[in-house]
């Protein structure tokens, strides 16, 4: 990942700032290239998604958005789909018909992704707007449409004021992911108390008492994956826990999948970002 | 009028046919709507002449929007009706026949009569059940004269169709929500609210009182139906396992102002209620209980750990959850404690009232339940989330009440309103357990407890 030191306005509520670098941010490396340049492409370069193995090309209904602002988008929609293994297509009884007729000749959604419990994965806000496709002949397009965009817009708009705090806590999570994923550094953490007790955030509660305590759920978390989530997994809050008071923190609720059992997923406990660090969130729960 | 505290009157006006003496009489009744005073003086309307009498066939009143129906008036029941409510009922000719008389004809199970009957002013008594009351105007020289039947109208979402509230909070956001259903989600995305009204008496239908009838959700002002279209709630289609999607919606009768009734509707995800019908049926195993520990029966001086330092085993952790009433899993307890992990992985918990020192709570929404799975057990499928804290919101929403787990679910977003057969169930699996109970000061029994670090 590239680094994210970009200069912007921290008060002029510069969204089209904000997207680039989360977009910089996020591309892997041969899509970072600096902010500018990406600014004179031509908002034509083809976006794509890949499923399953499968590359399809995406097509936006609102054919008005930045090129930075596609990008996103298809960047965030890929890494929800990154974990679907198989999908099949489902012809919609009928066809709906798209506001514009885009490149292509692309004019109807005609059919939709299956994806079955897959789709559970999707955050709420893109889930009923996440794989609608168009296709002509052999060729799929892959649709977004107005609406799937202007959710992005709406979550970009009501972050913008937070959009440095959120922005580290983005760049920052695919490490912390690469740690607690990998069960042979947590075999080794898990040997010693104070590197362990770093992995845990206390929310509302206090920490716990047992060391034991903490040992058990490494063990349990050898057997799970948390999945790199999309931006919608993000949301901050003012730290209540005794820990943190007052800070602000970045809460992310990535899914969880199991390294064993293809039907477990989860979405908690959510993960907490605080002054400058990810950890695995434990709330005080009833 | 014996009904002086009461709003006062506006018109409505009957002019009935009662043969040579009755050549016009006006009957005004209190507004329907809003029950004021104000006499609008009305006129006689829609007559015709026949020989010497005349007939007059319409229920009217100066303000033509009262006029609903003709023959009848419709006033919502107030329970200060038993007191008495005054009717206007006016004689407008002259002379005045001198055996005039009113008859009013109560609906069974109703003892209201006539009180100071008279040709200006009639007052009735006992209107104690929603109904139809017929007053009928007579005199000797007419066998039956015009007859008013006066609807005294009751109209409410059902309360064996829906939930009445029977938690309360000070923190409620909406205190003034006695009611909540909560309804699968359906794939139509729609519900008909109309479905849910009871209007007494039964004699009289939706459709006579629908245009009377406002509907509101979320104060988004009045609906054009009686449908709830829940479908542009959701971006994401259904509500997942654990989602719900809410609605307050206020009924109203007459204008908007006059809200006559309040519901929230929880729409509630198929995946919940399998969900908890699953583990309700899988948890029904309660063996496990016999590792919980003793509880205090109540805290120690000052709200503090009412375990002694030295106890060996140390069944409870020494910290006190300062609740507050504020936490709204355990509704309004002050205070609770967390026993240490259990052989088993389990957890006990117990909550105290506000008493100082606090006093355990053993039963109800409020008190501490047990844990199939130690609090401190975050991850995986046999996570605390998952086998206690997930049912328990299933359990809350399939009993209505508006409420969903938030990102980092240390607390619910609000108070519950209403404790029914889900959350009973709930509670059945994951009982307070209480009976056995060690006073502050002193150990538990070695021989019950067998918690381990």
């Amino acid at each position: 990942m590239m680094n994210c030191c970009f200069c912007f306005d921290r008060q002029g509520l510069n969204p089209i700032a904000f997207v680039l670098l989360i977009v910089a941010c996020h591309l892997p490396d041969h899509f970072t290239v600096m902010a500018q340049e990406v600014e004179r492409e031509s908002k034509h370069r083809e976006n794509y998604i890949q499923i399953a193995a499968e590359t399809i090309p995406i097509r936006y209904e609102d054919e008005s958005l930045s090129r930075q602002l596609r990008d996103l988008i298809a960047a965030d929609l890929a890494d929800v789909a990154a974990y679907v293994q198989k999908f099949e297509l489902e012809e919609l009884k009928e066809p709906v018909r798209l506001a514009l007729n885009l490149e292509d000749r692309v004019t109807h959604v005609t059919h939709r992704l299956r994806l079955g419990k897959a789709l559970e994965w999707y955050p709420a806000a893109i889930e009923q707007s996440f794989g609608l496709l168009c296709k002509k002949g052999d060729v799929i397009y892959f649709i977004i449409t107005k609406s799937l965009s202007n959710t992005y817009i709406r979550f970009l708009d009501d972050n913008r004021e937070n959009q440095e705090v959120l922005l580290g806590a983005r760049s920052s999570l695919k490490t912390f992911l690469d740690t607690i994923n990998r069960p042979d550094l947590l075999r080794d953490i898990i040997k010693d108390e104070t590197r362990t007790k770093k992995l845990f955030y206390f929310h509302g509660g206090g920490r716990w008492t047992h060391f034991s305590y903490y040992q058990e759920n490494i063990a349990a978390l050898q057997q799970l994956t948390y999945r790199y989530p999309s931006i919608f997994a993000f949301s901050l809050q003012i730290g209540s826990g005794k820990e943190e008071p007052g800070n602000t923190v970045v809460f992310c609720r990535p899914v969880i999948t199991s390294k064993t059992d293809p039907d477990y997923y989860d979405t908690y406990p959510p993960l907490a970002y605080s002054n400058g660090n990810w950890y695995i969130c434990v709330s005080n729960l009833p | 009028m014996k009904n002086g505290k009461k709003n006062a009157m506006r018109s409505m006006i009957l002019l009935c046919s009662l043969g040579f003496w009755f050549s016009a009489l006006q009957i005004a009744l209190s507004d329907p709507i809003t029950g004021s005073a104000a006499d609008k003086g009305g006129q006689p309307a829609n007559t015709k002449s026949d020989g010497n009498a005349t007939q007059v066939n319409k229920v009217y009143a100066k303000n033509e929007d009262e006029v609903w129906q003709e023959d009848k008036v419709y006033r919502l029941f107030d329970t200060a009706f038993t007191d008495g409510v005054a009717i206007k009922a006016e004689l407008t000719t002259t002379p005045k026949p001198p055996d005039f008389e009113w008859i009013l004809t109560p609906p069974t199970g109703s003892g209201a009569t006539i009180d100071s009957p008279g040709d200006l002013i009639t007052s009735l008594t006992d209107i104690d059940v929603p109904g139809i009351y017929k007053l009928q105007a007579r005199c000797s020289t007419a066998d039956e004269g015009k007859t008013l039947s006066i609807i005294i109208l009751k109209v409410e979402f059902d309360p064996t169709k829906v939930n009445a509230r029977n938690l309360t909070h000070a923190d409620d956001n909406f205190p003034a929500y006695m009611k909540c259903i909560a309804v699968r989600y359906n794939e139509s995305e729609k519900l008909d609210l109309k479905d849910y009204l009871k209007i007494s008496p039964p004699d009289i239908s939706f459709s006579d009182i629908n245009n009377h009838l406002f509907w509101s959700v979320d104060n988004q002002g009045k609906m054009n139906s009686t449908i709830l279209d829940y479908s542009d709630n959701d971006e994401a289609g259904q509500p997942d396992l654990g989602e719900i999607f809410d609605y307050r919606v206020d009924l109203s009768f007459g204008d908007a102002s006059n809200v006559i009734d309040r519901l929230i509707v929880v729409i509630y995800s198929p995946d919940t209620e399998s969900s908890f019908a699953n583990w309700y049926a899988d948890n029904y195993d309660l063996t496990w209980l016999g590792e919980l520990p003793d509880v205090y029966s109540t805290l120690g001086s000052s709200n503090t750990d009412p375990e002694p330092a030295n106890c060996d085993p140390d069944c409870w952790e020494n910290d006190i959850d300062v609740l507050g009433g504020t936490n709204y899993y355990h509704h309004d307890a002050s205070f609770g404690m967390r026993s240490d992990k259990t052989p088993g992985g389990h957890g006990h918990q117990a909550c105290y009232d506000n008493s100082t020192p606090g006093k355990i709570i053993t039963s109800g929404i409020s008190a501490g339940t047990a844990d199939r799975s130690h609090y401190s057990k975050i991850l995986g499928a046999d996570s605390h989330m998952n086998v206690d804290v997930k049912p328990f919101i299933w359990a809350m929403q399939l009993d209505g009440n508006p409420i969903e787990a938030p990102t980092v679910p240390t607390n619910l977003p609000r108070p519950m309103m209403h404790f029914g057969l889900s959350l009973n169930r709930y509670l059945s699996r994951r009982p307070p357990r209480t009976a056995s109970q060690v006073t502050a000061g002193n150990c538990c029994d070695t021989a019950y407890c067998n918690t381990h670090p």
